[in-house]
């Protein structure tokens, strides 16, 4: 390949980060958004009071469905992480798959009461957005988000590679010169964050490495269950014996795995075959006790609540997975470092718009006829507007539909998210049909008053407004409040940039025909 | 790698355009194979409890799949890739499909 | 013990963006002899690694050093933005 290393992985820089830029452009919001989802979700039930409060959840659970879920087949509760409040928790009946979980879910509320909040997925939803990808099956998502991840990779290394001058240019930042200035954004927000980048894109794969690479499994194992069984413990479920035995306080059980961990919250609880004498209490650690995710799971005897033998600690390879799914995820953060992982994550956002923007930037000025650009550059323009705008767009409708949509819909989490997608869509039509640098301000300032709805809409339809949140203190929802507005500042900024530029091309061809 | 400029022969675009086809090839499905084989090579040879072996395997598996890509694309001849990587991959997916089916399975 | 991660990595860059010529003449006005720029990129090294430092020393290995690139991400933007300012 002629013109040495430097031209050939740009020329590879810039196909694998266009090719799927736009998805990874989702990628990348949806992960920033995922790293505040207890937030988010918190915002998006209001219903729920109290603080967090591990054992009240557990406790109130246990006795909901000891009244309401006797008989089941299994009882699952997921305990409220350290920055939520609601403890959900669901059972399973006989025959039934996890399809039909949301049938019989609650919630308990920081008191430990059910409480019957709007049916509504929250932040959880944007979380599963940034790898199950939406409308498609999860799989297939998987794979091309995987791809991406993939592509992404190749994107950094080349882009290492290609840029020369990386230290040279690493401290300077040029404003308002055109194509340079896209460019110098965009190598600022890789570089600045390129540890966090490089972090984040290889541990992403290895979350999902099970399904990319699982010819190891093959190789080693008979089946994937025996892989399973030696990497996470063995799901032997104990046989019914049919007499029925109480379970033995949760309370004691949480306090035995709080000591067993030095202080480490748990995370789940679950019950298999709950109400019999021979049934146990199995407790998982918190994801987000440590930088290791993966949790310990202990197991108690439910009658008696003793505590059974530990199972093995994990080897070096397993805990540096659950270190790198760790990382990745970031759930361990305490406040300061999560508002530095969603700095970064915003930096990966701008990065790859940037990128995007650079390249319809760069080829303006290599057009042959600057009124009627070849299909591709259109293609790349207008898909450029369409997300870049159109999906901050759609999550603020998103948001909004939390707040709008009546509580008795059916199906109320899948209307939000459809919302989400609709509000989008109707971007895609503004961004595909005006003239484009209006589109650019259209799309950008519908946006911005999307974002700044989403305060007012909160104010006019709950008593958790931004105005009461300051007042009681109540730091997550003025927070989320607050956020809504900076992003409608951050957008109506750039559509006022937009709104200021001088068309260069018009100006140039002017001069011509004054000549 | 520079784009072939619109007055070239049409013999040159062609060639060029299969030079980045070979290389797009050998990036995308070569380095996934070289990534499966080696992650089917740690788990099955690394001299460490089963279940960690895989493990590393897949771990290391996408630090492969990247350097396959890169270089498909960084060396001056596509031919040269090719050959490593067929170097790479033919042996030890020979190896693996004996170990696994024919010798000591 | 953060906050020092924090300053000496802040002085850290600025002492590399201090040891290359371009940067000395937009904000100092002019270039330095080669001995002196030598002798800034070298503190300006040293202060990194002090700064990598302060943060194990003040959270442990591995969570000292996700604040340490975090503090790395803060000294490098602060001294670009300022660079480009004293620049103009």
């Amino acid at each position: 390949m002629n013109g040495g290393i430097r031209q050939s992985m740009a020329w590879l820089h810039t196909w694998v980060g266009l090719l799927l830029g736009w998805l990874l452009f989702l990628v990348f919001v949806t992960g920033t958004a995922a790293y505040f989802q207890d937030e988010i979700t918190r915002w998006m039930q209001p219903e729920v009071r109290g603080q967090h409060d591990i054992d009240a959840g557990a406790e109130g659970a246990v006795a909901y469905m000891q009244k309401h879920a006797a008989n089941a087949e299994q009882w699952s509760i997921e305990l409220p992480g350290e920055r939520a409040v609601a403890t959900t928790a669901f059972w399973k009946e006989k025959g039934e798959t996890f399809a039909q979980w949301r049938d019989h879910a609650f919630l308990v509320d920081g008191h430990g009461q059910k409480v019957d909040a709007r049916d509504t997925l929250g932040g959880w939803r944007l979380y599963r957005m940034h790898f199950d990808l939406y409308y498609l099956p999860v799989l297939w998502a998987r794979w091309l988000v995987g791809l991406a991840a993939m592509f992404m990779l190749v994107a950094i290394i080349s882009g290492v590679i290609t840029h020369k001058k990386i230290f040279a240019d690493f401290f300077t930042l040029r404003f308002g010169k055109g194509q340079r200035s896209w460019l110098d954004g965009h190598n600022l927000t890789a570089v600045l964050a390129l540890p966090f980048h490089f972090m984040i894109t290889y541990t992403g794969l290895v979350t999902l490495a099970a399904q990319y690479m699982p010819w190891g499994v093959s190789a080693a194992y008979e089946n994937r269950a025996a892989y399973y069984a030696d990497a996470f413990g063995a799901d032997e479920a104990p046989k019914r014996s049919g007499s029925n035995a109480t379970m033995a306080p949760i309370a004691g059980m949480l306090k035995q795995a709080r000591e067993t961990w030095h202080g480490a919250e748990p995370g789940y609880i679950f019950v298999p075959i709950p109400g019999d004498a021979h049934g146990v209490v199995k407790i998982i650690r918190s994801t987000g006790a440590g930088m290791a995710t993966r949790g310990e799971t202990l197991t108690f005897d439910a009658a008696t609540g003793v505590m059974h033998a530990r199972p093995p600690a994990p080897g070096a390879a397993r805990e540096t997975e659950s270190v790198m799914i760790g990382l990745h995820a970031g759930r361990y953060a305490p406040v300061l470092l999560r508002w530095f992982y969603f700095l970064c994550g915003l930096a990966g956002t701008a990065m790859v718009a940037t990128g995007l923007v650079l390249w319809t930037s760069k080829r303006r000025m290599q057009l042959p006829d600057p009124e009627r650009p070849y299909f591709g550059f259109r293609l790349v323009e207008r898909m450029n507007i369409a997300t870049i705008a159109g999906l901050p767009f759609g999550i603020a409708c998103y948001f909004m539909a939390n707040r709008l949509l009546p509580m008795d819909v059916v199906q109320r989490p899948n209307w939000e998210a459809n919302w989400l997608f609709i509000g989008w869509g109707v971007l895609c039509v503004v961004a595909i049909v005006r003239p484009v640098k209006r589109a650019w301000v259209e799309t950008l300032s519908v946006a911005a008053a999307g974002f700044l709805a989403v305060p007012v809409v909160d104010m006019m339809t709950t008593d958790r407004g931004l105005f009461v949140s300051l007042w009681r203190g109540d730091m997550v929802f003025a927070s989320f409040d607050l956020m809504m507005l900076a992003l409608a500042g951050l957008l109506g900024f750039c559509a006022w940039k937009v709104h200021n530029r001088k068309d260069v091309v018009r100006v140039r061809r002017k001069k011509e025909a004054v000549a | 790698m520079p784009r072939p400029t619109s007055t070239g022969a049409p013999g040159a675009r062609l060639a060029h355009a299969l030079d980045v086809a070979s290389r797009t090839i050998l990036a995308a499905a070569g380095g996934y194979v070289a990534a499966a084989l080696t992650a089917a090579g740690f788990a099955r040879w690394l001299p460490i409890p089963r279940v960690e072996a895989v493990m590393t395997g897949m771990l290391v598996s996408f630090a492969v799949y990247a350097v396959v890509a890169i270089f498909a694309f960084a060396v001056a001849r596509a031919a040269r890739v090719w050959f490593w990587t067929s170097a790479y991959c033919v042996p030890l997916g020979v190896a693996l499909y004996l170990s696994m089916h024919g010798a000591g399975a | 013990m953060m906050l020092l991660c924090l300053l000496t990595a802040l002085l850290g860059f600025a002492a590399l963006s201090m040891g290359m010529s371009r940067h000395q003449r937009d904000v100092l006005g002019k270039a330095l002899p080669a001995a002196r720029t030598r002798s800034v990129k070298l503190a300006g090294w040293l202060l990194l690694a002090a700064s990598w430092a302060a943060a194990i020393a003040s959270d442990g290995a591995a969570l000292g050093s996700v604040y340490w690139l975090g503090a790395l991400t803060f000294g490098a933007l602060v001294v670009a933005l300022s660079v480009t300012r004293l620049s103009r």
